[in-house]
């Protein structure tokens, strides 16, 4: 089997070192590394310090490349490869994505397009999950929220991708005002009056959902450009959010005041 | 003619300027709209709505020729380039560069607004702006609508950027002919619609997707040529554009005769019952005249019980705001900057007339309650029904009853603290609670 294995990766090596085809046949995740450890040590050494790796052991070489080399590439760039692990069709993270105008022509136009290309260079009409997340195949995973622009001006001007970078993080700074408000309601309230465990819970939970679910929304609606998640799922979620916060905190107070032991 | 009747003429005539001069006054402030002068731009607006906003700050000198952009954006902005090689202006005769609709003077470029592509779509252009007189919905007077709402002059600039993503459907054309291919082909999808009609308040992907009509375009739209007139024979099955766009009119909400659902319409009305016609014409030409005639009844029957169960939601917080439990009251909340009267007299805002639109934000629980049941329930439900999908009318009207029911048991429990607090003289004051707060007094401040 040893012998077996290290005719294969022989061959794997030598073919990819002399432009020569790939070596056919199925692998193992430890097979792809060991090779890959020599062959593309970049690609290995970035994916072992990103989350993929770090936080998602399972997300690994096969995972997204399959086994076998025929379709790995073309595979590993198209939107299934990353929804499936990503709450899949109908959550926020697909949702925000394929309703953006980036994402409703990669659905109309991805089955025509080439996806042999490397993911740079404006290669693809509009860009897909990998396109921004991993542009230049860069397979750690880094977050794009103020690093590099290049994935953007391939076809917007530096200008625009600027004031959209800025706009969205002055929105994303809104939303975050709003979340600080209702947890200084809720601090607020614990200070002036005992709140019992299963308030004090509720009230947490709630401010858990703002920050986590709705704050995360609108983040997702302007790193994505999807109007309903910055507004509707976003902002105007978040405006609910707080005022429903407010309420609960509210009727504590009355329902103390006018010392009424029923609860609220 | 006696002075007699020349004097009122005349304070007529006058009052009339006046209030002219007013309006063109308010618009002529820094913002844009109805109430311009009391706010500022974001700088990202100049792309959302170019005309009043985009001034051109780039530092290239010179002035080129359409060749001469291609030339150096071929390897700067490749992929605009490559779309634009791939679109209808590059195979004309006489390609139309960029430079016809960004202008030829690289330090004073535009952003190419409706009027631009009128140059050579005269027809079309003619058309989307015919579409104003129709009223509400409209996609020409979407802009209009988002600048001239309170809460858009009243919020953060860089928060209301987020409407002007969907509202420049009028201010620009590419919200449905993406840049740089403008192709036809595409804005005819049902997918080119998407990007503003789905959400809460208007799921009309959901709707139209679990259509009979949609679940056809889902299997086998792919293979169907796009490059084909919106007209009768070329499709397999309607699509968004095919019945709201029928043989390619650009006034999309002609037909419109619910308004969005946003309030109670009297069928009967003249113009309604032209345009109950039109929609008839669409679905007959696949359908049956009884038929098509069937569907806009169940639809008129649907809205006829949302609207009951509307309306029991508004006597609820009309009653409470009679009593004065709304919790915290109007005057007791931050109100619109615009609207000095509200300072004067407060008064909460309950129903489409005065105001719902706006009142998701700065107003007591069971107000935010009956704004989700009116704009998020009854529309999934509207459109569910109008879209011929049974599953989100269901799902619309269930939410009506619990958020009914939600209401009524909150008012119940508004009202009795309400007289509990009044009868031991102890009103609980919701100041600095409501009034006071990171956002909150930002955006006060601000105002």
């Amino acid at each position: 089997m040893r012998i077996a294995i290290g005719i294969l990766l022989a061959t794997f090596i030598a073919g990819a070192a002399s432009g020569k085809e790939l070596p056919k046949g199925q692998f193992t995740q430890s097979q792809c590394v060991e090779c890959h450890k020599q062959e593309t040590p970049g690609l290995v050494i970035a994916w072992r310090a990103g989350p993929h790796k770090k936080n998602a052991g399972g997300a690994d070489c096969v995972a997204c490349h399959g086994a076998q080399h025929d379709d790995s590439m073309t595979k590993a760039r198209r939107n299934n490869a990353c929804i499936s692990c990503h709450g899949g069709e109908k959550s926020a993270v697909a949702k925000s994505y394929f309703t953006s105008k980036h994402g409703v022509i990669a659905r109309l136009e991805g089955a025509n397009w080439n996806w042999s290309l490397p993911l740079a260079d404006a290669n693809y009409r509009t860009p897909t999950c990998a396109y921004c997340h991993m542009y230049e195949g860069e397979h750690g995973m880094t977050d794009k929220d103020d690093t590099s622009t290049s994935a953007c001006t391939g076809c917007h001007a530096p200008g625009y991708v600027e004031k959209m970078l800025e706009a969205g993080k002055r929105s994303l700074d809104v939303g975050a005002l709003k979340l600080r408000e209702a947890e200084a309601a809720i601090s607020s309230l614990k200070t002036s009056v005992k709140v019992s465990p299963r308030h004090d819970k509720i009230l947490t939970a709630m401010a858990i959902k703002m920050r986590q679910r709705t704050l995360a929304n609108l983040r997702l609606g302007l790193g994505h450009q999807s109007p309903d998640y910055q507004w509707w799922y976003g902002q105007a979620a978040l405006d609910g959010d707080l005022i429903r916060i407010k309420a609960r905190i509210t009727r504590l107070h009355r329902e103390k005041s006018s010392k009424n032991t029923s609860p609220p | 003619m006696k002075p007699v009747v020349w004097i009122p003429v005349l304070i007529a005539l006058a009052v009339l300027l006046a209030g002219f001069g007013y309006v063109g006054w308010s618009k002529s402030g820094p913002g844009a709209g109805l109430y311009s002068r009391l706010w500022q731009p974001d700088t990202v607006f100049s792309y959302w709505n170019p005309k009043p906003f985009y001034k051109s700050v780039q530092t290239v000198e010179g002035l080129f020729k359409g060749e001469e952009c291609i030339e150096c954006h071929e390897s700067l902005t490749p992929g605009i380039v490559k779309d634009w090689r791939a679109s209808k202006h590059a195979k004309q005769e006489k390609p139309v560069y960029c430079s016809s609709c960004h202008g030829s003077d690289h330090q004073s470029l535009h952003m190419p607004t409706p009027d631009i592509c009128a140059n050579c779509h005269k027809a079309q252009h003619d058309q989307f702006l015919d579409e104003r007189r129709y009223g509400f919905p409209s996609h020409a007077l979407a802009m209009e609508r988002a600048l001239d709402s309170k809460h858009f002059a009243d919020k953060p600039k860089a928060e209301v950027a987020s409407c002007l993503q969907c509202h420049s459907v009028a201010t620009k054309c590419d919200s449905c002919h993406t840049r740089h291919r403008f192709d036809a082909a595409e804005a005819r999808r049902p997918e080119a619609c998407i990007t503003c009609h789905s959400g809460p308040p208007h799921p009309d992907d959901e709707a139209y997707f679990a259509s009979a009509h949609g679940k056809k375009y889902l299997t086998e739209g792919d293979k169907w040529d796009w490059s084909k007139a919106l007209v009768k024979g070329n499709y397999p099955a309607p699509t968004c554009a095919y019945c709201h766009m029928r043989n390619g009119k650009h006034q999309v909400a002609d037909k419109a005769i619910w308004k969005f659902g946003l309030k109670e319409i009297n069928q009967h009305k003249g113009e309604n019952v032209v345009k109950r016609q039109s929609w008839i014409a669409v679905c007959m030409d696949c359908h049956k005249q009884t038929e098509s005639e069937k569907w806009l009844r169940n639809l008129d029957l649907e809205r006829k019980r949302a609207w009951q169960k509307l309306y029991k939601a508004e006597d609820v917080l009309e009653a409470l705001r009679g009593d004065g439990h709304l919790s915290p009251a109007a005057g007791k909340r931050p109100h619109y900057p615009i609207e000095w009267i509200d300072k004067l007299w407060p008064r909460a805002r309950i129903g489409l007339l005065e105001g719902q639109a706006s009142a998701f934000y700065n107003v007591s629980k069971i107000e935010r309650d009956y704004f989700e049941m009116w704009y998020f329930a009854n529309l999934r439900a509207y459109k569910g029904a109008a879209h011929g999908a049974p599953k989100l009318v269901d799902e619309g009207h269930k939410r009506m009853r619990e958020a009914l029911k939600d209401i009524k048991a909150e008012a119940q429990i508004l009202d009795r603290l309400g007289k509990k607090e009044v009868g031991m003289g102890k009103p609980f004051d919701p100041k600095p609670l409501w009034t006071t707060g990171e956002y909150t007094s930002k955006n006060a401040e601000a105002n």
